[in-house]
């Protein structure tokens, strides 16, 4: 369980716009272990979720371009990888879930034909084959009378049952990396619970690496094994989940655990000033220090990668 | 917070046609957006309204303002009956009760100046008849709001979604209300913008001696500025209590899933937390499940009265339960207590 | 209220990103100079040489271009210039008062349409469709037949002239109410005229405030792209007899009767038809270009 997946290092992801480049991803590192749930933390326009695109080089080129780095998977630089193999890891070995289940079916397909699809395409089975195996993952993932509702049409199945067939394609193929994007977000929070319920569940069996993009601390502290939180296109901080949360290190961390509003307790919000930055604009050194409470003269430059690759902050208050 | 109540729901409906193709159109059917709902705000209250996308909630808020026509019951505001309001009237009354919405980029017209679209109640209602001085009133009120008032000109393009919202808050104090309907004013923001906003919401609440009714699908964010929580469910509401009594003692078995349900920043009690996970999805409110709504998800749901007889909200330890055994099923996430 | 900041309208907005389209902005100059080319040139003309576009001189009949007439002579020895300049004046003309028409008639008729809604709407809209269906050209045959053109004047102008504003009126708001309609229907959902309807504003200042405006960026591309459609629509209607009469004249007949002697007298095709292919041209290139300044998905949020 302890060998490295995937390894990300120093990716850069630009975008190329009539306003100027946009750095949506400046300079991130980290790691995946198999089996291992990673969730990704940010704002929105914080590069998470391009970071996650760009891992299955889903990012189009132009107006994007991937600057430099590598994504080293399975011994493999994915960024070097020939389009046509590539492809066929896209689903097979590296599967994605989106944020909005409304729109990542095709409606109009069948249900069953979109599973079957991934399966005749990357496992080679039969069409036979297939309609069973997508029965058996509809039944895994929770939907009701499987093979009933797999000759079923996306718009026949609500919001959460939607995510959960995306779920089952890209489960299909058994894949040993799972990129999700915010696949919450857009359900409602008993549904949410059902979801990330059947996300753990299936890390754990079938032993495959989840990088869990979101917003959403709770969740993260919920399902999540390790934690990396970006802003401004950087990682600023990574820790394994409980010392992030029992004791954030940089700034950002901190004040965002500040600012949230828990359930569990009814203490006074204090907010972290200003708003998140342009990325198109960002300043020259740590792109926090504008809303930073412990902001000093060093961080007009930019500052470096303080503790361990998985344990540390990239915050000058490091250096001491 | 007096204790006189400005603000009675008396079992609210708003039913939306579901009408035949054509010209020649009938009614086929309903979607019972709302469908029985009592609530009272007293003045200077904060009431929390909770629920699931599709239970009725924005409806509801829509409601109190008149935005959407009423199928039955009624809402009174200040001894007014909303209900029998028409035109003219209707549209007076709106100086008084005020609405911030969800989302900041669709609620604020893209072609009017900040200062224009925060004077707008003021002209509406010809409580400033200058144009000079509505701008200065504006000035005031964005700086009120946490805005720089030089940038009375601009246009909304030109702001962050939170200094968006700030406008959308400083609008609706513009006529100087006494009721405002929050309609999740925080869930489409980020999350590091989310609490600036509740703690203006609240800072103005307390300042203004104003009354709110605050929309949210997460109770977490209700918790930090509702001196009441009401909890809904497919158009009614189904347990109502102060926030401890809600977040921490939650006596509806739907309550007390959703609250379950909501994930706390902290691996060590998430790791101990036992969830109710609900089956299935919330049904239609085109076709809503006889007797009680939520029999059909319910895990401690009974044979019998649950399905035929709907429940009525009524006091259980000191809050109002709509539920038929809601003395007998205690906690379902089994924590001692 | 000295250190106010002003801000950027989305017009402004627009107004930068449009200047950025070359084309669009080389077209739009290209326009002007036909524009002033049609209307300051007969003067000019008749000043220098003393034509005018009625002016026959049968003794010299067709010739080719020369220095006292530069687009050369057509076959009754008119100068074609002032008569390409002519034809452009009326061209132009039919083509904006149209347009005109099209947009006050279009706007008010959607924007009223998709605001009301419910039955009225559906009553408004069915007309509209009946007059869609309609076979225009028949309706214009129809139309002549009844009204004799002679009988006919309009602020002094030919009868032909207000046959064809009528025939082109007619049909030239339809789609544009269409469209306006569609918009209002879409803005009426969005939350910020909810807000007004909250804040206590009148239904017509909500109307004329918050909803027409924000229709004006597709109406005005639309519009741009009416007016070269316009001014094909009046060149056919010419080309089949049916619109501006002799010794009238608008792109459209010279066209036709250029086309007539194309083998023996080219440049009687040759002018008008590039003066009038370059004004269609200069028009699509300006509509192409508000398109993209005006289009809100192309903003950066």
């Amino acid at each position: 369980m302890s060998d490295v997946l995937l390894s990300v290092e120093d990716l850069q992801t630009h975008f190329h716009t009539e306003y100027g480049t946009v750095k949506a991803v400046n300079g991130v590192s980290f790691e995946v272990k198999r089996g291992e749930i990673m969730g990704l933390v940010g704002e929105s326009g914080s590069g998470k979720s391009v970071t996650n695109l760009s891992i299955l080089r889903l990012v189009p080129t132009p107006p994007g371009e991937y600057a430099g780095g590598r994504i080293m998977f399975d011994g493999q630089d994915l960024l070097t990888l020939p389009e046509h193999t590539l492809r066929s890891y896209r689903g097979n070995r590296i599967a994605m879930i989106f944020q909005d289940p409304m729109t990542s079916l095709t409606p109009y397909m069948r249900v069953s034909r979109q599973i079957t699809e991934v399966l005749e395409l990357h496992q080679k089975m039969t069409r036979t084959q297939a309609k069973k195996r997508a029965i058996e993952l509809l039944e895994m993932v929770g939907i009701p009378d499987p093979a009933g509702r797999v000759d079923s049409w996306p718009h026949e199945f609500s919001g959460g049952m939607r995510q959960r067939v995306m779920i089952a394609m890209a489960l299909a193929c058994r894949p040993e990396l799972l990129l999700a994007d915010e696949p919450t977000t857009a359900l409602d929070v008993t549904i949410q619970a059902q979801i990330l319920e059947l996300i753990r569940e299936l890390a754990r069996e079938h032993g495959t690496a989840v990088i869990m993009v979101t917003h959403d601390l709770g969740v993260v502290a919920g399902i999540a094994d390790h934690v990396s939180v970006m802003y401004g296109g950087r990682i600023v901080e990574r820790a394994p989940v409980e010392p992030l949360f029992a004791n954030p290190q940089h700034p950002y961390t901190k004040g965002l655990l500040a600012s949230v509003p828990r359930l569990d307790s009814r203490g006074e919000l204090t907010p972290i000033p200003g708003s998140p930055p342009d990325l198109s604009d960002l300043p020259p050194g740590c792109a926090f220090a504008p809303r930073c409470e412990a902001v000093m003269d060093k961080c007009a430059k930019q500052p470096g990668w303080y503790g361990e690759p998985t344990l540390g902050k990239r915050c000058w208050l490091g250096e001491a | 917070m007096s204790d006189d109540v400005l603000l009675k729901v008396e079992g609210l409906k708003v039913h939306f046609p579901v009408l035949s193709k054509g010209f020649f159109a009938r009614q086929v059917g309903a979607v019972k957006a709302v469908d029985g709902l009592d609530l009272e705000v007293r003045r200077g209250e904060v009431v929390g309204l909770v629920g699931e996308s599709g239970c009725g909630k924005s409806t509801t808020g829509r409601a109190l303002l008149r935005l959407v026509p009423l199928t039955g019951g009624k809402v009174v505001f200040d001894g007014v009956d909303l209900g029998e309001l028409k035109g003219e009237e209707l549209r007076k009354m709106r100086r008084r009760v005020q609405i911030i919405f969800q989302d900041p980029y669709a609620s604020l017209n893209p072609r009017m100046t900040v200062g224009d679209i925060i004077a707008e109640p003021l002209a509406a209602h010809g409580l400033v008849k200058d144009a000079k001085e509505r701008q200065t009133r504006a000035q005031a009120l964005m700086e009120r709001c946490g805005l720089d008032p030089s940038f009375v000109r601009r246009y909304p393009h030109e702001f962050s979604g939170g200094q968006r919202q700030r406008i959308g808050i400083a609008r609706a104090l513009a006529s100087d209300p006494d009721f405002i309907v929050c309609d999740e004013p925080i869930s489409a923001l980020d999350v590091s913008i989310q609490a600036q906003i509740l703690n203006l919401l609240k800072e103005l609440a307390r300042e203004r001696n104003l009354s709110y009714v605050f929309i949210a699908h997460d109770l977490s964010a209700v918790r930090h500025i509702s001196d009441r929580i009401a909890v809904m469910y497919l158009g009614r509401i189904v347990e109502t209590g102060t926030f401890d009594q809600i977040c921490d003692d939650p006596k509806h078995p739907y309550t007390q899933a959703l609250v379950s349900a909501i994930p706390v920043p902290d691996p060590v009690i998430e790791r101990r937390r036992k969830r109710i996970v609900l089956q299935g999805d919330v049904p239609s409110p085109l076709n809503p499940p006889t007797g009680c709504t939520f029999h059909t998800r319910c895990p401690v749901a009974r044979e019998g009265k649950c399905q035929s007889e709907a429940p009525t909200l009524r006091t259980v330890n000191d809050r109002l339960v709509s539920c038929h055994f809601a003395e007998e099923i205690g906690d379902l996430t089994g924590r001692s207590e | 209220m000295s250190e106010v900041v002003q801000g950027t309208s989305l017009w402004q907005d627009a107004w930068r990103r449009w200047r950025r389209h070359k084309v669009s902005v080389g077209s739009a100059v290209v326009l002007t100079i036909i524009v002033l080319f049609c209307a300051f040139g007969p003067q000019l003309v008749s000043l220098i040489w003393g034509w005018t576009y009625e002016q026959q001189n049968i003794a010299l009949g067709p010739s080719a271009p020369s220095l006292s007439h530069p687009f050369g002579t057509d076959v009754l020895g008119r100068d074609l210039m002032v008569r390409t300049m002519h034809g452009g004046r009326v061209s132009l003309l039919v083509a904006f008062v149209a347009t005109s028409v099209s947009l006050v008639v279009g706007v008010t008729y959607g924007a009223i349409s998709g605001y009301v809604g419910g039955r009225v709407d559906s009553f408004m809209m069915r007309f509209v469709d009946v007059l869609m269906s309609t076979p225009y050209l028949l309706l214009v045959i129809v139309l002549m037949a009844v009204i004799p053109p002679n009988n006919v004047s309009f602020f002094g102008l030919d009868g032909s002239f207000v046959l064809m504003f009528g025939a082109l009126g007619l049909v030239s708001w339809l789609v544009l109410a269409r469209i306006v309609r569609g918009q209002v229907l879409s803005l009426k959902q969005k939350e910020f005229v909810e807000a007004a309807h909250a804040i206590g504003v009148k239904p017509r200042t909500i109307l004329f405030r918050h909803i027409v405006p924000n229709t004006l960026g597709p109406v005005i591309v639309y519009s741009s792209l009416t007016i070269p459609s316009v001014m094909l629509s009046e060149a056919f209607l010419s080309f089949l007899g049916l619109g501006i009469r002799e010794p009238q004249a608008s792109w459209g007949t010279l066209v036709n009767d250029g086309s007539n002697a194309m083998v023996v007298y080219p440049w009687l095709l040759v002018f008008p038809g590039l003066t009038m292919a370059l004004t269609l041209f200069c028009l699509n290139f300006l509509g192409d270009g508000l398109r993209d300044a005006l289009d809100p998905n192309a903003r950066k949020s």
